[in-house]
């Protein structure tokens, strides 16, 4: 059964039409790949999803619910978490405090119950938790540094631990291996699939790095400028002809 | 940092705040009466800048209206006395709550603007309260002040208004400033231990990281609509309760402690301090106290050849010094001590360690 379900999904700004009657479904438990050329739309479609960005028509269902009709800050609650292509993260808290900020859909206290501690319990859960992913990529060490003037790789995975201490259904992530050395991007494939198999994860990837899509999606759709011009395994996407055209006629691989 | 180099630094903590709690409790048995109400007097200070920290050092809201909502609690407080002769703690909580639903009507403008236009809406509050106060002067006595009072038998057995004092019980065997004193600085405290629950909590990792990313914030599932709101509202029922005790301790509210200057000082307290600390809105109260009640008294009246009111300038001075630290030291007191430590710890560690070590416990950005 598919789990997120994109139709016909229309974006403009201005002149510009950044998504042009988009449609797809991810099924339950997939890794799934979103590629294309820059500006083909892909974090666009990431912002619909997040609520950020409001589609002039189209519909997103997420296990069966309408997710245009919910606020933005619902959808951390509805299952679905996100990493950000050019990085999210709170300078001012530390690296801890940073994962447990994913955490919040996931607990309760409120003015209240914070102010007067009544928040206990919850604390040291969220904070086991935050500590437990920061442990499972490799960061237990930074939990109480800043998290400002830390390498650009570390401060990608510390994104990975924020969305995923929310024990999301869906995940997705933008661009995750940018940046990152070839030994890093092998490493954080073999992450994050394990990370889906332990947690019944369903992820939807935007990634440029050719060797890790092609390694790690079940199945895949290419954009270009706004539109889907391929779909299928990886295999099959790599051989097809409108695909390599979009990239300027070079082989898949090497972009 | 090392295992040992926590522990020492727990404990040096630990050290120096025990110092403080015994000289903030033993100031009212050293110092006289006058300098025992002077102090009394910067608590409120200390109140207004704390819920003005909330608001702009961990939530990025700014405000310069604060001196409107500290005065909002002062006349709440000064009716609710005058009229309805309630107790004075019940008084000053009342007048946390009315402050508390005024914050969030200030506050509600901030959902659709930010920033600057914030500040601006702020600033209309701040300049307009007074003139409030004047048209309303019926109630509020306007800039001549209303007194606070109580009818109480005087010695020839007539009752007779007389301005309410904060009377110490008699098994105390304190006197009333010093009673005055503990009782309000057992207030602040309590603020300032919920506000320090609250910014290590869930809500204060959402007021930060609404702060320095809002779309972060809002993809975690944080409304901050109603983060912002609150915030504005508990920030503006911290100010009140420092504008009830300030009018508790006046016996008297008039429209000219409210102004735009107040607003400043405020902000003033919380930069000087070192804002998005807890400890800082204290220190930069006392700081500003010492300002007000030792500097200026020394200033001069007329500064020859030019016959400055050297006195009338400490707005301008205090300005002046605000701008200059903003320069020379942004993180206030509080982040200027956190550098230092950091950079004595990496001293003590050079020889042991060999190479230098970054420090950790640097001043936050
Ligand atoms: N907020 C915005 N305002 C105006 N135009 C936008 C906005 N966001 C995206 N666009 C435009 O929409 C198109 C798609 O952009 P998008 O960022 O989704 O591309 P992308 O596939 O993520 O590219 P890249 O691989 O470079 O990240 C681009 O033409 C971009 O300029
Ligand atoms: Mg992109």
């Amino acid at each position: 059964m598919s789990l997120l379900e994109v139709e016909d999904v229309e974006v403009r700004f201005g002149g510009v039409v950044a998504l042009a009657n988009l449609t797809f479904s991810i099924a339950a438990g997939e890794i799934f790949a979103l590629i294309g050329p820059n500006g083909a739309g892909k974090t666009t479609l990431f912002n619909v999803v997040s609520r950020l960005y409001q589609p002039s028509q189209g519909a997103v269902r997420f296990a069966g619910t309408d997710l245009l009709a919910l606020p933005a800050h619902r959808i951390a609650a509805s299952g679905i978490a996100r990493t950000f292509q050019n990085l999210a993260l709170i300078p001012g808290l530390s690296v801890l405090d940073n994962v447990a900020v994913g955490a919040h859909a996931a607990t309760s206290a409120g003015f209240w119950r914070s102010g007067l501690r009544l928040n206990r319990g919850e604390e040291r859960r969220v904070r086991a938790d935050a500590l437990g992913l920061l442990d499972r990529l490799g960061l237990a060490d930074l939990a109480q540094r800043p998290c400002a003037g830390l390498p650009y790789g570390t401060l990608k995975r510390i994104e990975l631990a924020r969305a995923m201490v929310a024990r999301p259904r869906l995940l997705l992530l933008d661009e995750p291996a940018a940046g990152l050395t070839h030994a890093e991007v092998d490493e954080l494939g073999g992450v994050i699939r394990s990370l889906r198999d332990e947690h019944d994860l369903t992820v939807l990837l935007v990634e440029h790095h050719m060797g890790m899509v092609m390694g790690i999606s079940d199945n895949v759709v290419v954009m270009d400028l706004g539109a889907k011009i391929a779909e299928g395994p990886p295999a099959d996407v790599q051989a097809n002809p409108a695909v390599i055209a979009a990239y300027l006629g070079a082989p898949v691989e090497e972009v | 940092m090392s295992a040992a180099g926590r522990l020492r630094d727990t404990r040096s903590i630990i050290v120096v705040s025990g110092v403080l709690v015994v000289v903030v409790l033993a100031l009212p048995q050293v110092l006289d009466a006058f300098w025992t109400r002077r102090i009394t007097l910067w608590i409120p200070l200390a109140l207004a800048a704390l819920g003005l920290n909330l608001l702009t050092g961990y939530n990025g809201q700014i405000s310069v209206g604060h001196g409107a909502l500290y005065g909002v609690g002062a006349y709440s407080t000064a009716l609710i006395l005058n009229e309805w002769k309630w107790p004075q703690l019940a008084a000053i909580a009342a007048s946390a709550v009315i402050c508390f639903v005024a914050g969030v009507a200030v506050g509600l403008p901030a959902l659709r603007i930010k920033g600057l236009y914030l500040a601006l809406v702020t600033l209309a509050v701040a300049t307009l309260f007074p003139q409030v106060l004047e048209q309303f002067s019926g109630t509020t006595g306007g800039s001549a002040g209303l007194a606070i009072t109580n009818q109480e038998m005087n010695r020839r057995g007539v009752l007779a208004d007389r301005a309410i004092r904060v009377e110490a019980p008699t098994w105390t065997g304190l006197a009333d400033d010093q009673w005055a004193y503990y009782v309000f600085l057992a207030v602040a405290a309590l603020c300032f231990l919920v506000v320090r629950n609250l910014v290590r909590s869930r809500v204060g990792r959402s007021m930060i990281a609404i702060r320095d990313n809002e779309v972060a914030a809002e993809v975690s599932g944080v409304n901050v609509a109603i983060v912002k709101v609150l915030t504005f509202g508990v920030s503006a029922a911290l100010a009140g309760v420092g504008g009830a005790i300030f009018a508790i301790l006046q016996a008297r509210v008039s429209s000219g402690s409210f102004t735009l200057v107040a607003s400043l000082y405020f902000l003033v307290a919380v930069v000087v301090g070192g804002s998005a600390s807890i400890a800082g809105p204290a220190i930069g109260a006392v700081a500003i106290g010492l300002f007000q009640d030792v500097v200026t008294p020394a200033l001069p009246e007329s500064v020859t050849p030019w016959d400055l009111n050297a006195k009338a300038a400490t707005p301008l001075i205090l300005g002046t010094m605000l701008i200059l630290l903003m320069l020379a030291a942004p993180g206030g007191i509080v982040g200027s001590a956190r550098q230092l430590r950091a950079r004595l710890a990496v001293r003590a560690q050079r020889p042991a360690d060999g190479p230098i070590p970054t420090p950790t416990t640097g001043g936050t950005p």
